[in-house]
């Protein structure tokens, strides 16, 4: 009972806070840093005021996702007692590495329809579309041409046809690629059946291992790329360097249970996005959703409120981890070029913000994270000269304003 | 070896559904094994895959099946004993949370 006394005070007075930069000082209580080194039984002594800080929710999964426990108990293994390199062929240490890394490629190459030949470990998505772009350039014919397109996008969610693009491009000897980062183990694909030449997969989009990736290259007919990093020759010469073993073993796990979680992860993800959006659709007037309805991924959902700016929500909504646009370009200012792209106006493309769902994602925080939204939503509209000129009935596309 | 027996299907499933709610244990000391989200995902995923291979006939298949439920009772165990180790502050949710059965 005092317990959870303390705990409401202490979350009231995180909430009461202007913001969530751990050294501002607000209304005399300091936020303590999160200490991020393990805690064993002993708190540590560095921070006397031992306020609890607590952690928000997690809904920002298109930036990064969380490792599946599978995952982590697959990798520990090779970070503890098989740490042999995979390339060493005189040993045991060696052997039983190999044999992890082809398990791997094996079970990343089974996720996407693929033979384990064409997959090679890479450090990640970036370095997969790196390899595959600058293939046009090791190109000879002057005709040779490479298309190339995200599978799934990472700020509105869209669903790109595929397989029809697929399809032209073979009829028309033109190479595909895609950069599957955001579908692959989140829907269906198959490399043969969509005739795509290369693909490139990101291990950290789902829920495994930060700093791998893959990229797959078809063999029939033959796609040739040219090597970024030279050196052993390791990955058939294609991407030189040790094969981190722990990390491409934690990509394997991910696809496997990928395989196996897709469709339950699909519908439960599919129902907590119908929650969310009606739940604050049926609150909150003048909300958008960006993207095309139909050819969706529903785990990412981007909606612009009306007469609201983005960064202000998202600071107001600290207690639920979120972001407007993409993580890569969340540095600048701009608009996103995606929502630019879809003719969203500029003033919804401000007030955009990203909700990811994933395969831990609960109904509680979708409620809790519906909530907090309306609820800051309604609270910046109250303060917005915009909103009021609007609720006024006043159209302002037709005002003028004036220029300085 | 004999074939699997309910009762034997049955003790996997609560022993299963025990370790999970391991995650859920209640600690003064602000720190939680896991995130809250993983540790509900587990109850919620056991339960639902027991409920959908429950008319499974095929002998082979439901020994299949047990195998590979008796490796993922000792993953759980090393990582809600892992995710002990590795505590950290709860989530803003988790207090506001009811305590579920």
């Amino acid at each position: 009972m005092l317990l959870r006394a303390a705990w409401r005070r202490a979350v009231s007075a995180v909430t009461a806070a202007a913001g969530s930069r751990p050294a501002t000082p607000s209304r005399g209580l300091r936020l303590r840093v999160v200490d991020h080194a393990p805690q064993s039984a002993v708190h540590s002594d560095a921070a006397p005021e031992a306020e609890p800080v607590l952690r928000p929710l997690y809904m920002d999964v298109q930036a990064t996702t969380p490792l599946d426990p599978r995952v982590l108990d697959a990798m520990l293994p090779y970070l503890i007692n098989f740490y042999g390199n995979a390339h060493s062929r005189t040993h045991a240490y060696g052997w039983e590495s190999e044999a992890a890394m082809e398990r791997a490629r094996q079970q990343v190459a089974s996720l996407i329809g693929a033979d384990p030949r064409e997959i090679i470990f890479t450090s990640g998505a970036t370095e997969s579309n790196n390899i595959a772009i600058k293939e046009l350039e090791a190109a000879i014919q002057p005709d040779t041409s490479l298309v190339s397109v995200m599978t799934v996008n990472n700020e509105i969610g869209v669903k790109q046809p595929i397989a029809e693009i697929g399809r032209i491009c073979s009829s028309r000897k033109v190479y595909f690629h895609t950069d599957a980062a955001q579908a692959v183990g989140k829907i269906p694909l198959d490399v043969n059946d969509m005739k795509i030449d290369l693909m490139s997969i990101s291990g950290h989009k789902i829920y495994g291992p930060k700093g791998v990736g893959a990229i797959y290259i078809r063999r029939r007919p033959r796609v040739r790329v040219e090597a970024l990093q030279s050196g052993g020759g390791q990955e058939r010469g294609m991407r030189s360097g040790t094969v981190p073993t722990p990390l491409v073993v934690g990509l394997g796990a991910a696809c496997e249970v990928a395989q196996q979680e897709m469709e339950y992860d699909h519908e439960r993800i599919s129902k907590l996005a119908e929650r969310l959006i009606e739940k604050i659709t049926k609150s909150l007037p003048d909300v958008v959703m960006n993207g095309d309805p139909k050819h969706h991924y529903p785990g990412c959902i981007n909606l612009s409120f009306a007469y609201v700016e983005g960064e202000s929500l998202l600071m107001a909504l600290k207690d639920v981890a979120l972001s407007s646009g993409s993580a890569c370009t969340s540095a600048s200012l701009e608009p996103s070029y995606v929502l630019r792209a879809i003719g969203t106006d500029e003033d919804l493309a401000h007030s955009s913000i990203r909700f990811g769902i994933g395969r831990f994602t609960t109904e509680e925080e979708v409620d809790y994270t519906a909530e907090k939204c309306i609820q800051h939503v309604k609270r910046l509209r109250e303060m917005s000269p915009l909103w009021e000129m609007v609720q006024d009935g006043i159209d302002l596309k037709s005002i003028k304003w004036t220029q300085h | 070896m004999a074939a699997t027996s309910r009762a034997q299907v049955l003790d996997l499933y609560r022993a299963m559904l025990r370790e999970s709610k391991h995650f859920n244990a209640y600690n003064y000391s602000s720190s939680f094994p896991w995130p809250c989200s993983q540790r509900m995902y587990a109850v919620r995923r056991i339960r639902d895959a027991f409920r959908e291979n429950k008319n499974v006939k095929d002998p082979v298949e439901i020994q299949n099946l047990v195998n590979k439920a008796k490796r993922d009772l000792e993953i759980i165990r090393r990582q809600v004993h892992i995710g002990q180790l590795y505590s950290t502050d709860k989530l803003v949710i988790e207090n506001q949370e009811k305590p579920r059965t």
